[in-house]
This record gives structure tokens, sequence and C-alpha cells, in this order.
């Protein structure tokens, strides 16, 4: 089943040069897809649009057969439907968790989505203990650590079970150890069926994460799509689209 | 590092970038009273116990009634109770120490003038020779003199039991007691992400601040200074304009669809029914001695 399709997306955010060109591609349901490219390229943007948070200025994204559109998302049933289905996980934990505590930002999403109390609190129960985080449920997102915040944001998008991923730079910032958790966490969900995409520069994590990976190069174009593994070995490509830098000589 | 420790360490420092570090002080000091309140709103004090709904209604309830009453001997029940509350709920002493010092000594200062004899005539305590309005000449009344130190007292009664509220309950507690009592759930909201929000910006300011002390290697003067505290306010402005497009984003990501829904999770016992008939009767009284 096709998740998303993305068919000639260009994108401009308003009085700026464009940071999406004739962007085509298909995610099937269960991938494991990387987006690389260097600082700039137009990956978080991608994401947000794979999010229905923006709209394409030409061509159009397509979600499992729907075209993403800001009135289809507020006006149809189509919206709540698909934020059930699709999780975004975003760069900066501080946006994401905006609520008074941890447990108020693991209520939030499905309050939103009209489930009832019952489940709602079922849900809360098995995200706390998944994440291992039900010692300071009670505590303000703002006093956690970076890695702790993290956990928390998954777990703010993971409670509504969905079975697609978005993730902006899900290790950024991260220890060690939070990030090797962060990574199996993530593995298991991939295991149970859930497709991920996951937008980074950092290559180290690539391996981790994706079986695919789409480059957008600095003109903001789609320059290779294919095997993970081909593009990490591809010195050349790495190299022209500043995801590495050689010194000559 | 904590932020009391850092201030401290920062105003050490003297020479270069006088500025940005008392800047650096002074948001240290915002994080570190934030720290210090959420701290005491988890200790184990009496008022701490109770509902913050019975708390609310009875401390907004006793700031209504502060205003109306006259007597000194209301008054000082007032501040009886309110310092009874205060020592009962282990308010730290310099919170207290602020709400008695700072705010009744400027409410004192803007009712300067109704202790001069053109605004409350009566008998004369200090006379001004020299210093002639219309007839007579300029001084302080006796009469004068109690309207501003009742207005001071009555301030300071009313600060007090706003910081009661404020210092023994935590912040999301607050926020769903007044959600519970009525308030629109969208200006709840907006009340609880700005107090969340601005310490996530004074973060973003303490550590521009930082970066330019480790950067400042002279003194470049107060000018330059100015400039640089200016360019900083625009450049946090910007970086908050940033920061509500993305929250807005990540609230819609997960299904918000303008209208706020929540999880309501507050109790209320016997303890705090007593508590709200116990304030009830005390404002009573009060009322009643005037």
């Amino acid at each position: 089943m096709t998740v998303f399709a993305a068919k000639g997306v260009h994108f401009a955010y308003s009085g700026f040069e464009p940071c999406l060109s004739d962007i085509s591609f298909e995610i099937e349901s269960g991938e494991r897809v990387a987006l690389l490219g260097a600082n700039g390229s137009g990956k978080s943007t991608l994401l947000h649009l794979l999010n229905g948070l923006f709209f394409a200025n030409e061509g159009a994204i397509e979600a499992f057969g729907t075209v993403l559109s800001e009135r289809g998302l507020e006006t149809t049933g189509f919206g709540p439907e698909f934020r059930k289905r699709v999780g975004f996980l975003f760069q900066n934990s501080d946006v994401q968790l905006f609520c008074a505590t941890v447990r108020d930002e693991l209520a939030f999403g499905p309050l939103q989505l009209g489930l009832s109390r019952d489940e709602i609190e079922e849900r809360i129960r098995d995200t706390l203990r998944l994440l291992d985080i039900e010692s300071f449920q009670d505590r303000s997102p703002l006093a956690l650590s970076a890695g702790q915040k993290k956990l928390v944001a998954l777990g703010s998008v993971l409670v509504v079970s969905p079975s697609v991923l978005l993730l902006d730079e899900p290790t950024a910032g991260l220890d060690p150890r939070s990030q090797a958790m962060l990574l199996d966490l993530l593995n298991a969900l991939h295991a149970g069926g859930a497709t991920l995409i996951t937008a980074t520069h950092d290559l180290g994590l690539v391996a981790d994460v994706a079986d695919r990976a789409i480059v957008l190069g600095e003109d903001h174009r789609v320059v290779f799509d294919g095997p993970a593994r081909l593009a990490l070995g591809d010195r050349g490509l790495l190299s022209s689209t500043n995801l590495i830098f050689e010194r000559e000589g | 590092m904590s932020p009391l420790r850092l201030t401290a360490a920062v105003s050490r420092r003297s020479g270069a970038a006088r500025i940005a570090r008392r800047g650096l002080s002074g948001i240290f000091g915002l994080l570190a009273s934030s720290h210090q309140r959420d701290a005491n709103a988890e200790s184990g004090g009496f008022l701490q116990g109770i509902d913050p709904r019975a708390k609310t209604v009875s401390l907004i309830g006793l700031i209504f009634v502060t205003t109306l009453v006259h007597s000194w001997l209301s008054l000082a029940l007032c501040l009886t109770s309110g310092v009874f509350l205060a020592l009962a709920s282990n308010v730290p002493g310099n919170l207290l120490a602020r709400a008695w010092l700072a705010v009744p000594l400027f409410t004192l200062l803007i009712t300067l003038p109704a202790t001069l004899n053109i605004v409350t005539p009566g008998h004369p305590l200090l006379v001004f020779p020299g210093v002639h309005l219309g007839k007579g000449v300029l001084a302080i009344t006796a009469p004068g003199v109690v309207v501003a130190v009742r207005m001071a007292v009555r301030t300071g009664c009313c600060v007090t039991f706003a910081l009661l509220l404020a210092s023994t309950t935590r912040a999301d507690r607050l926020f769903k007691g007044l959600r519970m009592l009525g308030m629109p759930s969208t200006f709840v909201t907006v009340l609880a992400m700005m107090e969340r929000y601005t310490q996530v910006l004074a973060r973003v300011a303490g550590e521009m601040h930082m970066a330019k002390i480790s950067r400042t290697i002279e003194d470049s003067g107060l000018r330059r200074e100015h400039e640089w505290v200016a360019a900083g306010m625009g450049s946090l402005f910007r970086r908050s304009r940033t920061m509500i497009r993305d929250v807005q984003s990540a609230m819609v990501s997960r299904g918000y669809k303008g209208e706020n829904h929540t999880l309501d999770g507050l109790r209320a016992g016997p303890a705090d029914y007593m508590f709200v008939a116990g304030v009830a009767l005390f404002a009573a009284l009060l009322l009643g001695l005037g």
C-alpha cells in the first residue's frame, strides 16, 4: 500500500527562494526511508509537507491515496484519520512539549482526536510503561533532560498509535545511551509494521534507521532515490550534496 | 551549576560586558525564582495540601474582601492570617520580604500626593514653609498619612494572598483549577503556554548573554553594549515568532483544530470544603468588622 506519493512538488516560503523543487517519490507501507541532505536542503520542510502542515505550491502530495490539502484536512473526516495514522517527531522537543505535565502531554493528541476517557487513560498508562517514563509523569516537560524530553515527545506521538512516523533529526542532541534507546525503540516499532521516514544529515544514523535513502541536493531537488547502502557508499554523491567534505590533495 | 550559584559567579566578574552580565544575572534570577516556586509548591505545607480550586476561590475571595474593609482591626486580621498561612505553608522568607517591602513601598510612593493637604485636608504633620499652593502652605496631613498607610497595608495583604496562591500551587494544577472553575479553556491554555515558553525563551536569552560574555575580550563601551542589547531583543523576538509557528505546527500535527480538550484530574475532599467554609466565615467576620 502506498503511504505517500509526492508528484512534482514545489514549495517556497512566502517571499523566499524555493526550498523544494520538482520532488517526486512514493513510499510504501512498512518502509524505512531516510531523507538525506545538507542543512537547508529542505528535509524538514518536506516532512512538514508530508504531515499536512505546509502545502505544495505546485504539484501534490497524496497520503493513503488522498491529496493533502488544507481544506481536505480541516473539513472532512480524512483529517482526524490522517492525524491518527501519521505522527511527527519534531527536531526541537521544546516546541513539541507545550503542556504543563508529561501526563497532559500524552493526553493531548488522544483528546483532540476524540478518544474516550477510559481509552485515553489506558493508552497513557501503556505509553508511560513502554517508554519507562512513569516516574516523571507529573513533572513539567521543561524540567526534563534532553533525552527525557525526546522520549516524552516520542510518547506524545506514539500514544495515538500511528502507523507512519516522521522523524526530524531524532537523535540530535542526545547522549549515546538515549540515542541507543531511541533507535532500539524505533526498530521495534518498524518490526511491528510501522513506516519510518527520518530526515537527517547524520550519515552515521542512516544504517540504523533506513533501508532506502532519498537524497536532496543543495538545489532542493531529489538527486538520489535508492538503497541506503548505495547512497552511503557513493562519496561523489555525498560530496556533491555537501553531506561530506573532502579536502583536495 | 545551579542558576543561583551561576548568578553569583557571573555577578562577581568585573570589566567587560557589564550589561550582558547584568542581563544574565536577571535571567538566571528569573529561572531561579521559578525553580524556587515549583520546589515550594511541592513541599508538604498546609496550603499545598488544599485543592487548587478551593485555594483559588478562597484566596481570591480574601483579596476581594481585603479591598472592601476599612478598619485597622480588619486589616490587621488580614495581615495576620496571611502571615499565619505563609508560615504554615513553608513560604520562603525572601518571597514574603519581597511582597512586604517592594510592593507596599511602591504603593506608598504613588499614594504620596494623597498625604498632602491639597488632596486630603486635615491636621498638618509636616509643613513645607515657602511652598504655597492656592491660598495655603503645602503640608502633609495626618488624615493623608492614614489614607496612604492604609492603602499600603491593604496592598501588602492582597499581594500576600496572591503570593500564597502562586507559591503553594504548581502552575499546571493552578491552571487546571482555573479551567475547572469555568475560566475559558483557550484563555487558560494561553496562560499556561506563556508561563512555559517564557522560561524557554529566558533560557535562550541566557545562552545569548553567555555567548556574548565568552566572546568579549575587552569592554566595548556603553553605547556598543546598548546596541548589542537592542540587537539581542530583536533576535529573541524573531526566535519567538519562529517558535510560535513551530508550536502551532506541533499542535496541529497532533490533531489540534482550535478547540482545546483536556483531562481534568482534580478531586476535592472534606478538608478542602472545610477550608473554603473557614475562609468564608473569616471573610464574613472581616466584613462585619468593617
